[in-house]
Formats: C-alpha cells, sequence, structure tokens
C-alpha cells in the first residue's frame, strides 16, 4: 500500500466506480475495467479445460493485470509467437488435433490469452471482448444449466458494459451509470431475443458433422454388463430421466425402466444378442394389449446410447414428433439415432401384461447360451435341482428361496470377483449388487434349461413433491432377469429383491438413507430433510428451464407454433411472422427511446410563459431581444401595476439566468408564482 | 471500404438530403439527416453472431441461441441508440475573432442539447484537421465548443462543412450528419517577419522617434476617449487628480507621432501580398507604439487616429483590399 502511495497512485476503486488509479490516465483504468470483464466471461470456463491450458490462461491474464498496474510495456512481437506456438503445440499434444470441439476451446481460450498480451489499439480491444462473446458460447457445451445461464449473463453484461466503456469521450461515467445503460439496452433487447427465440427455425441435427467428443461426459447404462459397472453408477446422482404420470403413479416397485437387455455371456460380461453372433430367428415383439393401460411422459436427458428406458411392460412405441422408434425383439425400445439431446415422449405402459407367448422353441434357444468351461459348481447345482424338481417355476422360486434364505447380502462394495466370478458369488462371497444377482440368477437359470435373460435399465425414482414428476436418477441403475416360462412368457424376476427387498420397494436413494450413512460411512447430505427439499426444489426448477427453454427444438417449435395457428415447415409463413414481430418490436424499441424529449428547463420555460403573455397584448419578443431591452418596450404599454410585476419578473429571470449564486429551487417557485400573477 | 460505402450511401439514401450549400441559422439534426452504418466493429460483431449462430445450430445449444438472440437484438437497439445521440440535436454557428493568415482561427460553435438525457462522445471532424474533436453534451444543455480551423489566405473565409459522428453506445454503428454553417471568418494578412522599421519617410508628419518623448511635448491632459491608446495614459496625473477617470496625453496639434501608412510608398518590387503584409506589421506595431496612424490604398483612405477599432479597421481594409 505505502508503495502505492509513494507513486502517486491512490490506491482505491476509481474503476470500479471508485477513484482506482485516481491519477491514471483513462486508457489504464479501461483496460482494467476489461479485464475484469473477460475474467467474468472466462474463469467459469476454464473449469472445463485441462489443467495446464487454465493455468496458461491464468499466468497470462495475471500477467497482463501486473502490466496494467506497473504500467510498463508489453511484450514484444517475438514473446508473443513464441507463446502462440507454445500453446498451439501444447493443444496438439493434449487432443492429437487442432480441431474439434475440446481442442478448439482449449486453443481458443489460449489465444485469448495471448491476445491479451497485444492488446494496444481499439481493435484489440474489440477482438478481445468478441472472443470473450465465443467462449461464452462454447461454456455451454458443458452445461446448459440454470446456473450457466445466469453467470453467462453477468459475463454478457460485464463485457458489453467493457465495450460501452471503450465509447466514452473524456467525460468519466460512474460504474453505475454504465451499467444502467447497458442494462437498459438489454431489457430493450429482449422481446426481440425472445422472438428470435420462439420463431427462428430450428434444425435438427448438426449442419456439419460433430466430432467423435461432441458428446464426451455423458454417463448411464452401456450395452454390456460386467460387474462393478452399475455399482459405479450407484452414487451419481446425476438425472437420468424425468417422468410425469397421467392419473396415479404405480407403485415404486413397480417401476422397472426397460432398458438394454442382454442374453450373451462370455463368463464375465453380459452383451447383447447379435443377429451376427447368434443366428437364430427371433420372435417378433407384439406389444401386448391387456390389462391396464398407464399413460406417461418421459424427458429423457442425453446419454449417447438409443434406448428409450420404457417402463416395463411397454404397451406402446414411445412416441414424439420427429422421434423414430422401433421396439426390437426383446423389448428394448429404440430411437433410430443416439439420443444425444433431451428429449420428449410419450409412452404407455401395461404393468401387468405377457409378453413373449410367440417365442418358438428354435427362438428360445438365443436365451439358453452358456460360455463353455465355465461355472462348474453351478452347472451341478442346478443338475442335481433337475433331478429334484421337473416343473421350472417351482425351480425359479427355490432359486429365489435360496437368495433370500442362504447368507447372500446386498452391498455397494463387494468383493472383488477375477475368474469364474459366478461361481465364485453363488458359492464363496455371497455378497453382491443387483448385477451380481441377476447375473447368477440367470446362469443358474439357463443351467437348468429355462431360457432366461438379463435386463438393464433403471428401477424406481423419487416423487419430487415440489411438481408432480418422478425423477429417475443414474443411481437407480438396476438390473434384474427374465425367465420364460411356458404360457406366460416372459417373466421379470428380481433376485435382487429376494435380497434386499427395501431396495426395491422404497428405491435406492431410501436405501442409502435407511443405512443412514454414506458409502465411505460418514453421514450423508442427503439425511437433512432440509437440503432434500431444497434439492427438489431447484430439480423442479431445472425440469421446467429443460422443458421450456433447453428442449426448444424443432418438433417443440413445431406444435408451440402450431398453436398459435402457424406452420413451421412453410418458411414463408416463419418468415412472414419472423418479420412482424421484429418490425414491431424494434418500433416499440423506438418509440419508447426515440421519443422527442425535448425539456426546456423551468426556469425558461417560465419566460417564456411570460413573454407569450406580453404578446398577447401585441408584444411578441424578438428573436434577439434581451430581457432588459424587451422590458424597456413593453414598460410603456403596460399598466404600472403590471409594469411592476414585468420588472420583478425580468429580474428574478436575470438572475437566475446569469448569477448562478443566488439561483435556488426557491427563487425558481418565486418566477412561477409571478408569472402565474402576471395578467396584463 | 467503409469511406467507400459511407459515400455510397450518402448518394443513394433517397430520404436523405444533404443540403447543398451552407446553412443559415440553427440547424437540427432530424432523422432526414442523419445517416447510419455499421463500423468495422460492427461488420466485426456480425460475423461473430453468424459463428455463435451456426454453432449453436450445430450442437443444438438452446443457451447458445438465446446468446445468439439476446446480442442481435442488443446489436439492434445499440443502432437506435446511436442515431438518437444524433437526433435532435441543433446547431449553432458563431463567431470567429479575426486572425492573420497562417494562424488557427477558432470557431466558436454550439451543440444545444434540448432533451433531457446527455449525448455522449459525439465528434466533431473538420475537413482537414487530423484530429477529431469529442464531445459530451450534458441534457437541457447549450455546449459552447470552438474548434481551430487553419487559414491561408487573407480575405473571408467560409466555415467548411464539417461532420459530427456518433459511435456511442457499443461502437458497433456509427451515425453521421454534416453541417455546413453560414459563417465566415475574416482572415487578415500574414504579418511580415521580420518587421521592417516603420517608415521614417515624409509621411511622418512630425519629427518622432519614439524617443525624447517627455512630459513637455504633451500639449493638453483630456478624458479618455474609446479609441485612445492606452499608453498614452496619464498616469502621473491620473495619481495627483485623486479620481477614478482615466485621463490621457494630448500631444501637440494632434500630430504626437502621426504617420501615413501608405501602399503607393512601398517598393514595386515587394509582391503585392508582401506589401500588404507590410502594411499590416506596420499597422499592428505603430498601434502599440501608440502612434496615430492613417492607412491609404489605392482608392482607399483611413484618415489618421488610434485605437483597437481604428486597428481594426485598418486590418479589415488590408484584409479585403483588391490588388
Amino acid at each position: 500500500m505505502a508503495g502505492f502511495r509513494d507513486r502517486g497512485v491512490l490506491f482505491s476503486m476509481r474503476v470500479m466506480g471508485g477513484t482506482l488509479g485516481g491519477v491514471w490516465e483513462r486508457d489504464r483504468r479501461d483496460t482494467l475495467f476489461l479485464l475484469g470483464a473477460i475474467a467474468l466471461a472466462i474463469g467459469p470456463q476454464l473449469f472445463n479445460l485441462p489443467l495446464w491450458c487454465a493455468a496458461g490462461f491464468a499466468v497470462l491474464f495475471l500477467w497482463r493485470t501486473g502490466l496494467v498496474f506497473s504500467g510498463r510495456p508489453l511484450p514484444g512481437k517475438v514473446m508473443s509467437i513464441a507463446a502462440a506456438a507454445a500453446c498451439t503445440a501444447g493443444v496438439l499434444a493434449q487432443y492429437g488435433t487442432l480441431f474439434g470441439r475440446e481442442a478448439g476451446v482449449a486453443l481458443l481460450v489460449l489465444f485469448l490469452g495471448l491476445k491479451l498480451m497485444e492488446m494496444r489499439a481499439r481493435r484489440d480491444h474489440f477482438i478481445v471482448i468478441f472472443l470473450s462473446f465465443f467462449v461464452l458460447v462454447t461454456g455451454f457445451f458443458e452445461s446448459q444449466s440454470v446456473f450457466a445461464a445466469a453467470l453467462g449473463l453477468i459475463a454478457v453484461v460485464g463485457l458489453l458494459a467493457a465495450l460501452l466503456t471503450m465509447q466514452f469521450g473524456q467525460r468519466e461515467v460512474s460504474l453505475r451509470k454504465r451499467l444502467t445503460t447497458v442494462g437498459v439496452m438489454l431489457l430493450q433487447a429482449l422481446p426481440l431475443a425472445a422472438a428470435l427465440f420462439v420463431l427462428f427455425p430450428r434444425i435438427n441435427g448438426p449442419l456439419w458433422g460433430l466430432p467423435s467428443d461432441a458428446h464426451s461426459g455423458s454417463t448411464g447404462m452401456s450395452d454390456t454388463m460386467s460387474p462393478g459397472q452399475i455399482s459405479d453408477l450407484a452414487n451419481n446422482d446425476d438425472v437420468a430421466f424425468r417422468v410425469q404420470f397421467e392419473g396415479r403413479a404405480p407403485a415404486q416397485s413397480q417401476m422397472y425402466w426397460r432398458g438394454p437387455t442382454l442374453g450373451n455371456f462370455d463368463g464375465k460380461v453380459w452383451r447383447a444378442v447379435r443377429a451376427d453372433i447368434v443366428p437364430r430367428p427371433a420372435a417378433q415383439a407384439t406389444l401386448p394389449d391387456g390389462g391396464t393401460a398407464l399413460r406417461y411422459q418421459t424427458t429423457l436427458e442425453p446419454h449417447s446410447g438409443r434406448w428409450l428406458f420404457a417402463l416395463d411392460v411397454p404397451a406402446s412405441l414411445p412416441s414424439a414428433p420427429g422421434l423414430a422408434v422401433a421396439a426390437s425383439p426383446d423389448f428394448d425400445m429404440l430411437a433410430a439415432d443416439p439420443v444425444t439431446t433431451r428429449t420428449r415422449f410419450d409412452a404407455t405402459a401395461r404393468l401387468d401384461a405377457s409378453i413373449g407367448l410367440n417365442e418358438t422353441p428354435l427362438s428360445l434357444q438365443n436365451w439358453l447360451q452358456l460360455p463353455p468351461g465355465h461355472h462348474r459348481r453351478t452347472l451341478e447345482l442346478a443338475a442335481r435341482w433337475r433331478n429334484e424338481e421337473a416343473d421350472n417355476g417351482a425351480l425359479v422360486q427355490r432359486t429365489l428361496a435360496m437368495f433370500h434364505d442362504a447368507d447372500f447380502r446386498y452391498t455397494l462394495n463387494p468383493p472383488l470377483l477375477e475368474d469364474n466370478p459366478v461361481d465364485r458369488f453363488l458359492f464363496e462371497t455371497r455378497a453382491g449388487f443387483c448385477e451380481h444377482y441377476a447375473s447368477a440368477f440367470v446362469v443358474l437359470m439357463r443351467a437348468l434349461d429355462i431360457p432366461a435373460r438379463v435386463v438393464t435399465g433403471y428401477q424406481g425414482g423419487e416423487a419430487n413433491p415440489a411438481d408432480d414428476y418422478w425423477i429417475v436418477r443414474q443411481s437407480d441403475a438396476h438390473a434384474w432377469a427374465e425367465v420364460w416360462l411356458d404360457g406366460k412368457g416372459w417373466v421379470r424376476i428380481d433376485p435382487t429383491s429376494a435380497v434386499a427387498p427395501e431396495r426395491i420397494e422404497k428405491g435406492s436413494a431410501a436405501l442409502s438413507r435407511q443405512r443412514g450413512l454414506g458409502k465411505d460411512g460418514l453421514p450423508s447430505l442427503g439425511d437433512l430433510d432440509l437440503y432434500r427439499q431444497l434439492r427438489f426444489s431447484i430439480d423442479a426448477f431445472s425440469h421446467g428451464w429443460n422443458q421450456w427453454v433447453l428442449s426448444y427444438d424443432s418438433s417443440r417449435q413445431k406444435s408451440l407454433l402450431g398453436s398459435i395457428g402457424l406452420d413451421s415447415t412453410q418458411p414463408q409463413e416463419i418468415a412472414a411472422a419472423l418479420g412482424v414481430v421484429l418490425a414491431l418490436a424494434i418500433a416499440g424499441v423506438a418509440l419508447t427511446t426515440l421519443r422527442p424529449q425535448v425539456k426546456r428547463d423551468e426556469v425558461e420555460r417560465a419566460y417564456d410563459l411570460f413573454c407569450a403573455r406580453v404578446a398577447a397584448i401585441g408584444a411578441p419578443r424578438l428573436l434577439a431581444e434581451t430581457a432588459s431591452r424587451y422590458l424597456e418596450r413593453i414598460d410603456p404599454l403596460l399598466e404600472p401595476d403590471d409594469a411592476d410585476l414585468a420588472r420583478e419578473i425580468v429580474e428574478t429571470y436575470s438572475q437566475l439566468r446569469y448569477d448562478p449564486d443566488t439561483s435556488s429551487p426557491n427563487r425558481v417557485r418565486d418566477l412561477q408564482r409571478l408569472v402565474k400573477a402576471f395578467k396584463p | 471500404m467503409l469511406a467507400a460505402a459511407m459515400n455510397w450511401v450518402e448518394r443513394i439514401a433517397p430520404v436523405i438530403r444533404i443540403a447543398r450549400g451552407p446553412h443559415d441559422g440553427d440547424l437540427r439534426l432530424d432523422r432526414r439527416k442523419i445517416f447510419i452504418l455499421p463500423t468495422r466493429a460492427g461488420l466485426m460483431f456480425g460475423v461473430l453472431l453468424i459463428v455463435m449462430l451456426l454453432t449453436s445450430v450445430n450442437y443444438a445449444l438452446s443457451l447458445g441461441y438465446a446468446l445468439t438472440f439476446l446480442l442481435i437484438g442488443v446489436g439492434l437497439v445499440s443502432m437506435l441508440h446511436t442515431w438518437r445521440n444524433l437526433l435532435g440535436l441543433t446547431l449553432r454557428a458563431g463567431r470567429a475573432e479575426p486572425v492573420h493568415a497562417g494562424e488557427l482561427a477558432e470557431l466558436g460553435l454550439t451543440l444545444q442539447n434540448s432533451r433531457g438525457r446527455a449525448r455522449y462522445a459525439i465528434e466533431l471532424t473538420v475537413p482537414g484537421n487530423a484530429q477529431s474533436t469529442l464531445i459530451d453534451v450534458a441534457p437541457g444543455v447549450d455546449q459552447l465548443i470552438s474548434v481551430a480551423l487553419p487559414t491561408h489566405r487573407r480575405g473571408w473565409q467560409t466555415a467548411p462543412r464539417m461532420r459530427l459522428s456518433s459511435r456511442w453506445p457499443l461502437g458497433l454503428w456509427q451515425a453521421w450528419a454534416w453541417w455546413h454553417p453560414q459563417v465566415r471568418m475574416l482572415v487578415l494578412p500574414q504579418l511580415e517577419t521580420p518587421a521592417a522599421p516603420l517608415p521614417e519617410s515624409s509621411s511622418i508628419g512630425n519629427e518622432f522617434n519614439g524617443r525624447g518623448r517627455g512630459e513637455d511635448d504633451f500639449s493638453a491632459i483630456r478624458a479618455f476617449r474609446d479609441g485612445d491608446s492606452t499608453r498614452r495614459l496619464a498616469w502621473k496625473a491620473m495619481a495627483r487628480s485623486g479620481r477614478d477617470d482615466l485621463l490621457v496625453l494630448e500631444f501637440e496639434g494632434g500630430g504626437g507621432g502621426q504617420m501615413w501608412l501608405e501602399w503607393s510608398a512601398l517598393s514595386a518590387s515587394l509582391s503585392p501580398e508582401d506589401r500588404l503584409s507590410r502594411l499590416a506589421r506596420w499597422v499592428v506595431d505603430a498601434e502599440s507604439a501608440g502612434l496615430s496612424y492613417g492607412l491609404r490604398l489605392n482608392s482607399l483612405s483611413i484618415d489618421r487616429a488610434s485605437g483597437a477599432s481604428h486597428q481594426a479597421e485598418c486590418l479589415q481594409a488590408l484584409a479585403l483590399a483588391q490588388v
């Protein structure tokens, strides 16, 4: 501090409307303000970058800020070129390319940092601000949450204020005034932006091939299942999808959200049955029509697979405008393309329907495959049971009874099973997560010659009391089994429910709450009711945000515009509507901003009134006539009383006009009173 | 490129009529007098918006759309703000004090903002001046400014056509208007440097060389009249009189240093302009020496006198002389 004072720099906050650098030249204070705005815009994005990139930008930024404070010159050209080469090489080393989404963003941020170093002319300021705007857009790759939107808006205000700051002349304008100006412009721009947002034709699908990393980072189901894969998701609180039921929601224990069906086992990993591996004809999926239909609407988060996670048993193909869906023979509801955007669809389920009654002995062969040479002890057990019992249904019950009665445990941290996992699970460790149970169950069934398969997906969900819908999170990921029984078709069997019924009845969240301990043995935040309520409210808001802001795509646009009688497939109609709305919005802004605001000051208005009254008796003031000359001229024309009044008026007026020391609101009121009394 | 676009717009804009020739009296910038075009930065901003829109479309970024559209809105709104920054501004030209050719004339101008809102960073550009002036006008204020205009030749010089422009608030648009006020400034002949000594020819009516002027030489003391040189103030007499009236010394026979400055007396080897320069220099020198001097040009003669208005009259005659 003392150092600053010594050099005559007043260290306070002039730049924020205070007096930081009171003796600094305008340029330096403006540059500091610009740097502040850039910090607002780029700061949050740094968390999405590799550490060295973020650090690189931070170093450049701090260096530049230091130069503003010290007033030393910017580094020379050689330095800039060397730094640019280093950044390019770093990005190339990190990503193996300079193109694509992530490499592009890293490169953009680093070059923005470098541009700060050669920010000399006004043009450079523009470039830096414009680049920052673009970085804001790239930030939405990572998150489009309400929070990200709020941060973005703050950054936009800062950047626009920095643009504005550059435009002022010699006058120092307070920060508040600058922010007000920006705020007014943003408010005026809002109707335009809203009109464009609603009416601008939305295009589905990318314009050019998306780089492979376009949708990286999404977690969720995969089309394989191996031990530990689903338990990895158990602590992932990300939302998988949200569901709104028409009418009453079914019991939580009835909510099985059907994902990939897996039938091909190699001893360790379950995979989907593919026609090229098992070339047996499959039975066509016929959607059931018995039982009670349950209609619901799902908003599915992007997950880069094609599964739509329909409620079991699906009774209709999920439908949404522009969404092509097919049902696979094993009742997977598959979109034609990976679900890379948030997707909303309507669907129907019949909870107690039967499926697969049309399977033939040949098609059922698909579901009896077992890898040869594995799980010897399981096969022995199956052979023993088969001798004792002929009824398939009874054998299923016997297996479940074994899980329930023997010392099987349900745990998120099962012992690691290296080789022969099914045998070791069934006969040694007896501790596992749903995938262990489903896998062992299906192997045992197949060993018993009962067609069986693993179904993965989600089970249960959490009702959001803040808004009437259900949230299904990644932690609700689940694996269960289906066996084919003569006359009943495919029957869902959840071996986990035999071990840990509460997992199925109350959901995974309830289970971890019930235990009162998180995975690491510490009380989890989820125990706190307040926290839960807050989380529900935030999720409800974010659900609305997703529905109305983020999921606004061509299909929603079509239905929204359709509801006001516009056909979004007709470009002329949309263009006309867009034109009309834009013209109205601009006209509205123009009317509010361009209204002539001729505001003469009060003194002048009072004097004008006086002149008008004198003019009424036939002596208008001449254009170049001063007040005192005018008075001289009209004096003889007036009655003596009026003349006195006129003299007083002119005297007051002259004082207010030419003697600023005497002018006060009271004096102005005096003048107004005098003029009012003056009626020649 | 932008300059070409501006010229082109000025030529084709049908509603906007640029007044040909100078404009007399106040000029109010109404909507028919203001042009507007994007600046270079504004074009860059447009490209940025297109790139942002394409990115949003390609990656289906709803917030990207929202940000892009918000900035499009801000861009359009800022156009209105830029335009409004000039709209309704009333311009009035004042007068300029005469200067000698080669000096800068200071032309006083008034920018009258009758609005209740400040106008910021209005740029006044005078052709031939490298530097333009940035002017802020507070609400309801008559802002007085002066522009320095280069002068080259003696005589009347008309005010140039000036350009008022504004990029405020965001620098994305430039609004501009032309103003050619009908005012003229008197440019006096250049003063000869180095100065030639005042003539000592027969045209000097009395032996007077600036020295030997004592109290004995004056004939009377009389009250100060307009036009009297301050150099002839009778300080001692005033001190003695004890009153506040100004007194001056009157020289005997009114000839206390009189001279005629004559065009015809100057050597014909000098060019006419040089002769005028020398006469102008002599007028200035004679005035500052407190002499009574008269001027004779070819057909014009100004009787001997002294004082500021006499000097101005002589210099104006020299400025406007037809030679």
